[in-house]
């Protein structure tokens, strides 16, 4: 598990995925820092200063440019997908184009920021390691100094250097650390949905879901006065068979055709309604935060822990059907539990994902130790990526879940 | 004397199954079929039938205002069993109200149609099935009206909870331990007190002042 006070996190793994996130973000720059650093060289703005000013003085004008770049609707699915595979931020992140004029605003205060950061992060993962190296030595070189113009202050306290030096060699991990904690806490805000979007993103859904009922509503009645007629003709019939034979054919006929019809009709329908389902890409653990964000807006009391575990390297089919455990957990967590708390843990270890999910039973226990059939499917499809689940009550009072899938199983 | 029976419904099919079934009945006559509202009204005047099987959804004029139509205009009207193919439809509450005498689904057995068409045209009892009992609780009033149910004797509410339960006259004799035309007595006084045509009115009063509740228990 991630100790989440620990020195370890200045350098897990989820710190060495932001520090490549603020790289990426200083590769983003470049372009726009050489175009800056050109304007500058060419009108002469920089003349009379140092090398180091006269490339802050082109980053003053490269932000900018980067701010306009940003304000492109491309923007937000190319620093999206990076923003969800890298930063490990807690919340909603879009991948999709920023249609709307706030959002490409948004989309561009983050594309500053992320070059901005990236930037300095580089900068000092650059240089400053090399010039603690040479602090380290600089007592034991003696007359040999190099004639760096900076050393000068620090050549009178030379027992001194090493220290600083120390320092410098491990700066780009503080650096790294709070630059890539700035942007995983802002990712959401701007680049995920506003409001304003989830609002109307929920109203589409609305509609969708009233014209899918209406259809539904429409087919119930159709297929209900089909079959009501098919009946009572069949109660004629049949009482009516010897008597007049005649009536039974004709009713027979009847019956025939209005069951065929009505089964057309179900088919067409079902197919429309089928269309109307299939259009989304079934969810992965990338998307395992927005499921515990509704989770827990859901009343339910959620305490999430990881170790070794990202989303980005794991498997798709592994990672859907990870999705859909941890899914069908929290579902049934969230109708036996209530609002005791669930213990839900993804831990990789060995060539392993390991899912936990734990919570308080309720005191009515239900008798369904060996789960349902949401339990029995997910067994079987495990079973098929030759890992393992186990659920049930354990002799804490708990019901758990623990599912073990290979990493290495699928394609 | 042959019972006269109106069919009136939209569906071809139920129309010929209808009358197929009544039709292979001694006692029992299908005089006529409407397709709408109107036809219903307009056959059901000139044909004078004893019963019409009325389907709730029509084109042109509802079941439920034809119902309240021939009710309200006809000297002696037919009574009236209403027809519907799904048990929650809230049309068959108001047609009720409107003075129908019963309903029936269309999924019923030919065995239980007969037995309600016979039923319906002697006017002794009523199709009261649990649906109903939840379409008068949801239709219900905010504020009930008790002022009928108060002017009743103690007597006279027993025998009304007990026609809300469905039972004939016979059945409730036995029940309250007195002779049958005792209990056309209380019926004909309760009719009168709750100022109601006849007893499904009555019945749906009482549901609806919140006399009697769905699960049979009791208010007062």
């Amino acid at each position: 598990m991630t100790d989440p006070h620990g020195i370890r996190r200045l350098v897990d793994r989820r710190a060495g995925l932001r520090w490549t996130h603020l790289l990426l973000g200083a590769a983003l720059l470049m372009p726009f820092q050489v175009l800056a650093s050109t304007v500058v060289g060419t009108t002469g703005m920089a003349d009379g200063h140092t090398a180091l000013v006269a490339q802050l003085m082109a980053l003053a004008l490269a932000l900018p440019l980067a701010a306009l770049a940003g304000l492109l609707p491309i923007t937000r699915s190319l620093e999206g997908p990076m923003a969800r595979t890298f930063c490990g931020a807690d919340g909603e992140i879009l991948t999709s184009s920023a249609a709307t004029w706030p959002a490409r605003r948004r989309a561009s205060a983050w594309f500053s920021l992320h070059t901005l950061l990236g930037g300095a992060t580089g900068a000092v993962s650059l240089a400053a390691p090399p010039a603690g190296v040479l602090l380290i030595v600089l007592p034991g070189l003696g007359h040999r100094e190099p004639g760096l113009p900076w050393l000068h202050p620090i050549a009178t306290h030379v027992w001194a250097a090493p220290v600083l030096g120390t320092a410098l060699l491990v700066l780009p991990v503080p650096v790294s650390y709070t630059a890539g904690r700035i942007l995983a806490r802002l990712a959401p805000a701007l680049l995920g949905p506003t409001p304003a979007d989830r609002l109307a993103a929920a109203r589409q859904r609305a509609d969708r879901m009233a014209e899918r009922a209406r259809i539904a509503r429409e087919l119930h009645d159709s297929v209900g006065h089909a079959l009501s007629a098919v009946g009572v003709q069949a109660a004629a019939a049949a009482r009516l068979l010897r008597t007049d034979p005649e009536f039974a054919a004709t009713a027979l006929a009847a019956i025939e055709e209005t069951a065929r019809d009505a089964v057309a009709e179900l088919d067409h329908v079902l197919g429309l309604l089928r269309d109307e389902g299939d259009r989304t890409a079934p969810p992965t653990l990338a998307d395992l935060p927005a499921l515990l964000d509704r989770t827990r807006a859901a009343g339910a009391e959620v305490d999430y822990a990881e170790d070794g575990f990202e989303p980005a390297v794991l498997p798709g089919t592994l990672s859907r059907e990870a999705y859909r455990i941890v899914q069908e957990g929290l579902g049934n967590a969230l109708r036996h539990a209530g609002d005791a708390p669930v213990r839900l843990c993804l831990t990789v270890r060995e060539d392993t994902l390991e899912i936990t999910l734990a919570n308080p039973l309720p005191p009515r226990r239900r008798t369904r130790a060996g789960g349902g059939s949401g339990l029995t499917g997910m067994r079987e499809r495990v079973a098929l990526l030759r890992g393992s689940l186990v659920a049930g009550p354990d002799d804490g009072g708990q019901w758990r879940l623990t599912a073990r899938l290979p990493l290495g199983s699928t394609a | 004397m042959t019972t006269r029976v109106l069919i009136a419904d939209d569906e071809r099919l139920i129309r010929s199954g209808f009358r197929a079934i009544l039709g292979a009945e001694p006692g029992l006559d299908v005089v006529g079929e409407a397709a709408d509202g109107v036809a219903a009204i307009a056959l059901a005047a000139e044909l004078r039938p004893h019963v019409v099987m009325m389907d709730v959804r029509m084109p042109k004029l509802t079941g439920i205002d034809a119902t309240a139509h021939l009710v309200r205009t006809m000297p002696e009207p037919p009574r009236i069993l209403v027809v519907t193919t799904f048990e929650n439809d809230s049309y068959v509450y108001d047609a009720l109200r409107a003075g129908a005498h019963g309903f029936l689904l269309k999924r019923a057995r030919a065995d239980e149609l007969l037995h309600a068409v016979r039923l319906v045209a002697r006017g002794d009892s009523l199709l009261f099935p649990a649906a109903v009992r939840d379409l008068a609780l949801r239709h219900a009033p905010v504020a009930p009206d008790r002022s009928g149910i108060d002017r009743l004797s103690e007597r006279e509410r027993e025998v009304l909870r007990l026609m809300a339960a469905g039972l004939a006259n016979a059945e409730i004799a036995e029940r309250i331990g007195v002779g049958p035309e005792t209990v056309k007595t209380h019926v004909a006084r309760i009719l009168g007190k709750l100022d109601v045509r006849d007893r499904t009115q009555a019945v749906i009063a009482a549901y609806e002042s919140g006399f009697v509740t769905a699960g049979g228990g009791r208010r007062g």
